[in-house]
C-alpha cells in the first residue's frame, strides 16, 4: 500500500516553457504533475486536491510566490514549497534562506539531479506522513532554527504598547514565544522580530496556535504561533544580520 | 596640479588688488576717483569764476559810479587845456578823487579821468596826468562811443570795459582796468572816461580761496588770451619773482587744443583729462573760459598721482579680471563641450539605467526561453542515457520547444542589444510600430509582472519616421515605464492598462505616437514644469527628475512635438508628433 503511494506534485509557472518541462521531467520520475498559470489557480487546485509538492514561481502577474506560498500553507500545512526564480536579486535572498529550509531553483535549472533528490526526500516524507494522519501535523516539511531573539508583540489592533518577550526557535511557518501573558489560542499578534544587534527588524502577524506553562522559566508561558503574513527578506536580515 | 594653480593665481592676483582698491574706493564714496576728483575740479573751477566775476561786476559798477558823479562831470565840462585855471582844477577834481574816490575801494591802484582824445586829464597819481592813452584797450573799447557813436541805441551809462592784464609803462606791476564814459548832465553826451586800475595780483586772492576746496595737490590759475599768468600759480618755481604776465605756461598748447581757444568757443567749464603741467607733473587738468571781454581762462589741476595708482589699480584689476574671464571662458568652453558630450552620454545613460533597472526583467526574460532550451535537452539527454527506448513522436515537441524557446532567446537579446545601441547621430528612416513592437518585447513582462497589460493599436500603414531609432525607443520606453509608475500610484486603477496607437497623417506628413495609461494622473500645476530638468515628484532615490527633459531634448532634436493630457485619478496620455517620410519609403519600394 505505501509503495502504491504516488508523489504529487503541483507546478505554478506562467510560463509555458517552464510548465511543460517541468511537467515532462517530473512525470518521468513517476510522480504525478499539475501545471496551473498563477497563484489563484493554484489555490483552487489545492484546496480540491492534496499536493505534496509545489514548484512555485516567484515572479507572476497577479499573486507572487511568497503569496502563494503563503496562502498554500493556510490550505495545506504539510505542502512543501519549491521556489523557483529567473531573477538574480532574489538568488541572494534564497541563500540567506537557506538555512529555514527554503530551496529554491534558478532558471535555467542547473542540475536535473538535484530536483530528482528533492523529489524523492520529500517522496520519502510523505510516505512516511501517510501512517498517521496526526504525524502530519507533528511532522516538520521546514527545519526549526534554534536562535535566541528579542520579539516585542501585542495583540492585533489593540490599543496597548508592544509588550517584550524572547523566542527560542524560529522556522519560516512560525516561531515559539516565551511569553508572560497567558494567551488564548487563536489570538491574532503582531509582532516585531528583532535582529540580535536590534538593528534590523521584521513586522509579522501570526496566530497562537497553542500556549503551555514554560518548563524551565516559572510564571512564563511558552506560544506556538504561526505566522500569517511575514515579509521572507525581513526576515532573512533578522535572522543573517 | 596645474589647473589649480591657474585658477588659484589670477584669483589670488586679483584679491591682493582688489583689497586696497576696494579700500581706496569706498572711502571717497562710490564715484569712482577719477570721477569724483573732475567734478571737484569743476565744481572749484566754477566757484573761481562765479568769485572773479562777483569781483569784476562789483569793479564795473564801481566805475559807473564814478562816472556818475557831479564833480567829474562837471571837471570834464569844465575842463579846458588852455584856460588859466586848468591847473587848479585838475588839483581840485584830483583831490577829490584821491580823497572821495579812491579810499572808498582797498583794491584800487589808481583813478583815471580820460577825456574824450584819451589824455588823462586828472588821475590819482600825478605822474599819468597829460599822458596819452588814446591806444590802450580800455579807451579803444569806448572811444566808438566817446566818437558819438551809437548814442541812440547804447545807454552809455552803462557801457563798461574791463581790461586785459597788462603793464604799465612805468611801472613793474601788472594792472587791469575798468573803464566807463562820462556823460553830459544835460545832454547825456559823452565827455569823457574813467578808467579804475587795479593791480593784478588782487586776482590772485581770489583764486588762492578757490584753491582750499581742492585739497593739497590742487591748484587753480588764471590765463589769458596769449597764454600769459594772471595769478602765480601754487609751485611755479621762481620763488618771489613775479609770474604775472611774465611767464607763459607751457601747457596752454594743450589747454588751447582741448578747449579750442582761442577761436572762441563758448565759454564753460571744459574737462581737459590728463597731461602733463608746466612742472611736468601729471595732472588732471579742468578749464573755463570765463565769460569777460578778454576770454581769460581758469584752469585748475590736481596732481593725478594718487588717480595713476588708482588707475595703475584698477589696470590690474583689470588685466586680472580679463585673464580670469579669457580663462573663465576657455572653461567655460571646455566645459559647454563636456556639456554636449555629456547631453549624449546622458541620453545613452538614461537609456542604459533603464536597461540596468530591466536587467533583473531581461535576466527572467532570457532564462524562462533559456530552461526551454537547456533543460528540454538536458532531459532528452537523460532519456537517451536511461535507454529505455522513446518513440520519436514524444521527441518532437521537446524540440520544437527548445528551437521555439532559442528563437525567443534571439530575438530578446537582439532587441536588448539594438535598444542599448549608443545612437550614432544619424537619422535614418524606419517604422515607428517597428520601434514600439522591440521596446514592448522588452518591457512587456516585466509589465505583466505587475498587472499591467499593454494594448497595442498599431496604425497598419506603420508610419516611417526619420530619425534614430535607438533614441525613440528610449522615448517610448521612459514613457510606458512612467505610465507603469502612475499606475502603481493609482488605487483605482486594478488593472493598470497602457494603450499604445501610432496613426498616420499622409496629408500633413505626420506621424503620432499616443501613449496612454489609466494612471493616476497629473496635477495641472505641475503640467508646466513636466519637462523642466529635475522636476519629480517621486520620492528622493526613486526619480532623478531627468527622465522627461531628456525624451522631450530627444523629440526636439527629431524636429517633434510632445504633448500631455491627464485628468487626475483617471490617466494620462502624451501625445507625439513625429514628421513622416512616408513617400520617401514609398518611392523606395
Amino acid at each position: 500500500m505505501v509503495e502504491n503511494k504516488v508523489l504529487k506534485v503541483l507546478v505554478v509557472d506562467d510560463e509555458k516553457v517552464i510548465r511543460d518541462f517541468l511537467s515532462r521531467f517530473i512525470s518521468l520520475q513517476s510522480a504525478q504533475v499539475m501545471t496551473v498559470e498563477d497563484g489563484q489557480q493554484a489555490i483552487e487546485a489545492v484546496r480540491k486536491e492534496k499536493f505534496d509538492l509545489a514548484f512555485l514561481d516567484i515572479r507572476m502577474p497577479g499573486m507572487n510566490g511568497w503569496h502563494v506560498f503563503n496562502e498554500l500553507n493556510k490550505i495545506s500545512p504539510g505542502l512543501f514549497c519549491v521556489f523557483m526564480t529567473g531573477y538574480a536579486t532574489e538568488e541572494a535572498l534564497f541563500e540567506r534562506m537557506k538555512n529555514l529550509g527554503i530551496v529554491c531553483f534558478k532558471k535555467p535549472f542547473d542540475n536535473l539531479n538535484q530536483i530528482k533528490e528533492i523529489l524523492s526526500n520529500i517522496m520519502g516524507k510523505s510516505q512516511l506522513c501517510l501512517e498517521t494522519e496526526e504525524e502530519i501535523q507533528e511532522k516538520r516539511i521546514y527545519p526549526r532554527l534554534d536562535i535566541v531573539l528579542d520579539v516585542d508583540y501585542r495583540i492585533k489592533e489593540a490599543e496597548e504598547p508592544f509588550k517584550p518577550a524572547k523566542t527560542k526557535n524560529i522556522s519560516l511557518r512560525g516561531i515559539k514565544l516565551l511569553v508572560k501573558d497567558n494567551l488564548v489560542s487563536g489570538t491574532t499578534l503582531e509582532l516585531i522580530i528583532k535582529s540580535p544587534t536590534h538593528k534590523s527588524s521584521c513586522n509579522t502577524t501570526g496566530n497562537v496556535l497553542w500556549i503551555k506553562r514554560a518548563k524551565e522559566n516559572e510564571g512564563y508561558y511558552d506560544a506556538g504561533i504561526k505566522f500569517t503574513e511575514i515579509n521572507f527578506s525581513e526576515l532573512s536580515a533578522v535572522i543573517y544580520e | 596640479m596645474t589647473q589649480r594653480l591657474r585658477i588659484f593665481l589670477p584669483a589670488a592676483a586679483f584679491l591682493l588688488f582688489i583689497i586696497p582698491a576696494a579700500i581706496f574706493f569706498v572711502k571717497p564714496g562710490r564715484m569712482l576717483f577719477k570721477e569724483r576728483l573732475f567734478s571737484e575740479l569743476l565744481i572749484s573751477v566754477n566757484n573761481m569764476d562765479r568769485v572773479i566775476n562777483t569781483f569784476i561786476e562789483g569793479k564795473k559798477g564801481r566805475v559807473l559810479d564814478f562816472c556818475s558823479d557831479g564833480i567829474i562831470k562837471d571837471g570834464l565840462t569844465n575842463y579846458d587845456p588852455d584856460a588859466v585855471d586848468t591847473d587848479e582844477l585838475v588839483k581840485q577834481i584830483n583831490h577829490h578823487l584821491t580823497k572821495n574816490k579812491f579810499v572808498i575801494d582797498l583794491y584800487l591802484e589808481s583813478i583815471m579821468v580820460l577825456n574824450l582824445k584819451g589824455k588823462v586829464v586828472f588821475s590819482t597819481n600825478e605822474k599819468f596826468l597829460g599822458k596819452d592813452n588814446s591806444k590802450k584797450d580800455y579807451f579803444l573799447y569806448l572811444s566808438p562811443y566817446l566818437k558819438g557813436k551809437g548814442l541812440r541805441t547804447q545807454n552809455l551809462n552803462l557801457l563798461v570795459y574791463v581790461s586785459d592784464v597788462f603793464f604799465a609803462q612805468d611801472s613793474k606791476a601788472p594792472y587791469f582796468c575798468v573803464s566807463a564814459i562820462v556823460t553830459a548832465r544835460a545832454t547825456g553826451l559823452p565827455l569823457g572816461a574813467v578808467v579804475n586800475c587795479y593791480k593784478a595780483n588782487v586776482l590772485s586772492k581770489f583764486v588762492k580761496m578757490g584753491e582750499g576746496y581742492l585739497g593739497g595737490s590742487g591748484k587753480i590759475y588764471l590765463l589769458n588770451k596769449e597764454g600769459f599768468l594772471l595769478t602765480a600759480p601754487k609751485y611755479f618755481s621762481q620763488q618771489g619773482k613775479e609770474v604775472i604776465l611774465k611767464e607763459k605756461i607751457e601747457a596752454l598748447p594743450v589747454i588751447v587744443a582741448q578747449t579750442g581757444l582761442p577761436a572762441g568757443r563758448q565759454a564753460g567749464p571744459q574737462i581737459l583729462g590728463l597731461y602733463k603741467d608746466f612742472r611736468g607733473v601729471s595732472v588732471l587738468g579742468v578749464a573755463m573760459l570765463m565769460d569777460n571781454e578778454n576770454n581769460w581762462l581758469a584752469v585748475a589741476e590736481k596732481d593725478a598721482g594718487p588717480v595713476i595708482i588708482t588707475g595703475l589699480i584698477i589696470f590690474l584689476i583689470l588685466i586680472t579680471v580679463s585673464a580670469s574671464i579669457i580663462n573663465l571662458q576657455k572653461r567655460i568652453r571646455k566645459k559647454s563641450q563636456e556639456a554636449e558630450e555629456a547631453k549624449n552620454q546622458l541620453y545613452q545613460s538614461g537609456k542604459m539605467a533603464a536597461v540596468g533597472q530591466l536587467s533583473g526583467t531581461i535576466a527572467h526574460e532570457i532564462n524562462n526561453p533559456l530552461t526551454g532550451v537547456l533543460n528540454n535537452i538536458q532531459l532528452l539527454k537523460m532519456m537517451l542515457a536511461d535507454g529505455k527506448g522513446f518513440n520519436p513522436e514524444d521527441i518532437k515537441p521537446i524540440l520544437d520547444t527548445a528551437e521555439e524557446s532559442a528563437a525567443r532567446c534571439a530575438n530578446i537579446s537582439r532587441s536588448l542589444l539594438d535598444f542599448s545601441h549608443i545612437a550614432d547621430g544619424k537619422f535614418n528612416p524606419f517604422q515607428l510600430n517597428e520601434a514600439v513592437e522591440k521596446v514592448i518585447t522588452i518591457i512587456g513582462n516585466e509589465m505583466k509582472q505587475h498587472n499591467i497589460f499593454i494594448e497595442k493599436r498599431l496604425d497598419p500603414a506603420s508610419p516611417r519616421v526619420r530619425g534614430e531609432i535607438q533614441l525613440l525607443e528610449q522615448v517610448i520606453f521612459d514613457l510606458i515605464n512612467n505610465a507603469k509608475y502612475a499606475i502603481q500610484k493609482n488605487p483605482k486603477a486594478k488593472v493598470g492598462m497602457i494603450t499604445i496607437k501610432t496613426d498616420f497623417n499622409p496629408g500633413e506628413k505626420k506621424a503620432y505616437l499616443y501613449i496612454s495609461d489609466n494612471g493616476i494622473g497629473i496635477p495641472k500645476e505641475n503640467m508646466e514644469k513636466l519637462f523642466t530638468p529635475f522636476f519629480t515628484t517621486k520620492p528622493v532615490g526613486e526619480g532623478t527628475g531627468l527622465g522627461l527633459s531628456i525624451i522631450h531634448s530627444i523629440i526636439r532634436r527629431h524636429n517633434a512635438s510632445i504633448s500631455v493630457e491627464s485628468e487626475l485619478g483617471l490617466g494620462t496620455t502624451f501625445k507625439i508628433t513625429l514628421p513622416s517620410c512616408q513617400e520617401e519609403a514609398n518611392g523606395r519600394k
